[in-house]
């Protein structure tokens, strides 16, 4: 049974005579364990989705189940399990920490005995230990942000639904974020993170949805999408000699490399050969110049990937490294979005 | 509901007052001090010093009219800014967002508020309570049963009126988003309106009532707390002074009622979003089928 089963989920609002929709038609699953990147421009319908799934908004149409469990018909159950940190929040006044975590503890119905063992673990979960007495408005605005994730798991959720937790942070809180974030997916934390910075996204997000005016453009795995979006993936190559030799082998693979990128060091040498300078390389047929890195539009089968390789090797190159690099989720989004708003 | 989390968090975090200067602390503290200790003195002096039934009567029905501006000026105005505070600050989606009962957080906010009004009223206790002892004593032709009355009466109105203006506060506050704009309407609506407003139009239909039962013929007028005041101090000021006093605390009771409940399906149907919220017609169409899913779920 998957963990967030969305179908066809649809959200109107009424604006004076007007109807506006903020989510049309949006279907997902995600199985437990999985950390969903929800990437969409501002105004895509990303925040009224996580809203009805946190049980604050009723859908228009289409259901969500959590678990199984119906958001709408049950959403005193569907709090129990889903822990919900909104893209813009606060903090009390004049309350402590442990104040802070225990009224929020009290609020999800854990017993008075064993607030205070769960307090600790969340502070030391998210590092705020050392933070317990301090007053919640003397924290730096990192410390909030791992305040309210520490509040989103006082009851042990099993989702987690995060708008934006990494926003307006310095990049020291969002590596921390980050860090945070790996660890409640080793805990095996089902869960939705929005975020607008997607390099980030890459790193701990297993599946990614891209909305845009309210549809799911495309939802899954990372690197599926990527080559769905770009009919290619990037393979990179470093090589420790003859660089110009390989890139020369590689731009005659034409049946299944589209583009080869060249790199030497922090200087790139060549991005898009014409068709001449491709000819003149292939003609040259020298040994290269010395390493480098080279980044090639692979569109051929996965499984044989591994040719190229042995082509290479073959043919005397030097190869360092051969590997799939971190999807470039920036570019996916620009291919699929229009800059559209619901 | 001692172990409201909302009204615990209310009544021992929220009032520490921590950031308020100590200069300011100790300032208000002297102010509110010599006052009350300048009132005692007074209202005290004016019992003592003469003999006069009046006196002490006054003295008793001043501290009445007091504690009514008192709850006027206060009852709206601290519940008005319960919910808009957290929506200002925004901690109110994770406070919904909890396994919170919106009973609890109507309650716990108001009983926390209402804590603040009941202080006030009970310092003006033991002076209210001498004045009207000492009235007692020396009006001694009126049946004690009906000085009971009028004392009854009385703290019926403050503590009804109190009640309902604080619902009422809470209510704006629900209502919408910014809390300036939620104290200027719960003053509108208790002093410009139920205050001021019901006066002028009892004023302009007066004609119509000219015998001595218009208290009773005339519901405006049930709302207004100055007449119910008025009427519940001196019951023999009036024929029928007694129901319209009763007929007023009904009216106050019933609203109060009707917007707590009103409050409370707003927030079972845990939208706070205003586009979002649907009429209460279909909130309950909406309670039924939820409930009807879950019997047959069960089943």
């Amino acid at each position: 049974m998957p963990m967030i089963e969305i179908q066809h989920l649809r959200k109107e609002y009424r604006d004076q005579s007007n109807i506006k929709v903020a989510v049309k038609d949006l279907s997902l699953e995600l199985e437990q364990g999985d950390i969903f990147g929800f990437i969409g421009p501002n105004g895509a319908g990303k925040t009224t989705t996580i809203k009805m799934l946190a049980t604050l908004l009723i859908p228009t149409a289409g259901t969500a189940l959590v678990n199984g469990i119906d958001v709408v018909r049950y959403p005193e159950q569907i709090r129990s399990i889903v822990g919900y940190m909104p893209d813009f929040f606060g903090v009390y006044d004049d309350i402590k920490v442990w104040e802070y975590l225990d009224f929020f503890a009290a609020a999800y119905r854990i017993t008075k005995d064993k607030r205070p063992q769960i307090v600790d673990d969340v502070l030391a979960l998210t590092d705020l230990t050392v933070k317990k007495d301090s007053y919640v408005e003397s924290l730096s605005r990192g410390m909030k942000q791992r305040l309210c994730l520490a509040k989103t798991l006082v009851h042990d959720p099993k989702v987690m639904l995060l708008d934006e937790p990494a926003s307006g942070l310095d990049p020291r809180a969002r590596i921390e974020i980050r860090e945070l974030l790996k660890e409640l997916q080793a805990m095996g934390k089902t869960i939705i993170v929005s975020s607008h910075i997607l390099p980030e996204m890459e790193e701990f997000c297993n599946k990614i949805g891209i909305i845009e005016s309210g549809e799911m453009i495309v939802a899954g795995d990372v690197n599926t999408i990527a080559r769905q979006v770009r009919g290619q993936h990037t393979i990179e190559i470093r090589v420790v000699d003859g660089v110009e030799r390989a890139e020369a082998i590689l731009l005659g693979m034409t049946d299944v490399i589209r583009e080869v990128k060249v790199t030497n060091g922090m200087r790139q040498l060549e991005e898009t050969p014409t068709e001449a300078a491709r000819a003149q390389i292939l003609q040259r047929n020298t040994h290269g110049v010395g390493g480098g890195v080279l980044q090639i539009g692979y569109v051929g089968p996965v499984d044989e990937e591994y040719r190229v390789l042995a082509t290479l090797v073959q043919a005397g190159v030097k190869v360092r490294a051969f590997h799939t690099p971190e999807t470039d989720l920036e570019d996916v989004f620009l291919r699929v979005t229009k800059g559209q708003v619901a | 509901m001692i172990g409201n989390p909302v009204l615990h968090k209310e009544l021992f975090m929220r009032l520490r007052l921590r950031q308020v200067p100590l200069p300011v602390k100790i300032g208000v503290a002297l102010l509110v001090f010599v006052s009350l200790g300048l009132l005692y003195y007074f209202m005290a002096r004016a019992v003592l010093d003469t003999s006069g039934a009046s006196n002490a009567r006054g003295v008793w029905q001043t501290c009445m009219w007091l504690q009514l501006i008192a709850v006027l000026l206060f009852a709206p105005v601290v519940t008005a800014n319960c919910i808009t505070q957290e929506k200002e600050q925004q901690t109110w989606e994770m406070l919904i967002a909890t396994r919170l009962k919106p009973s609890e957080v109507v309650f716990g906010k108001l009983v926390a508020r209402l804590a603040v009004i009941l202080l006030i009223l009970a310092l003006f206790l033991p002076i209210t309570l001498f004045g009207w002892i000492n009235s007692v004593l020396v009006e001694t032709q009126i049946a004690f049963s009906a000085r009971l009355t009028e004392l009854s009466l009385s703290y019926a109105v403050l503590l009804i009126t109190a009640v309902f203006f604080a619902t009422f506060g809470l209510y704006m506050s629900w209502q919408v988003k910014r809390t300036l704009a939620a104290i200027m309407l719960s003053y509108t609506f208790a002093i410009g309106f139920l205050l001021i407003g019901t006066f002028l139009v009892f004023i302009a239909l007066q004609f119509r009532f000219t015998d001595s039962t218009f208290l009773v013929k005339c519901p405006i007028l049930w709302v207004n707390p100055a007449y119910l005041m008025a009427y519940g101090t001196s019951p023999d000021r009036a024929e029928n002074s007694t129901l319209f006093v009763v007929y007023g605390l009904l009216v106050y009771a019933v609203g109060t009622l009707a917007l707590l409940w009103r409050m409370i399906l707003g927030f079972f149907h845990f939208s706070y979003d205003d586009d979002a919220a649907p009429p209460v017609g279909e909130r309950l169409r909406g309670m039924a089928r939820r409930a009807q899913a879950r019997t047959t779920d069960n089943a």
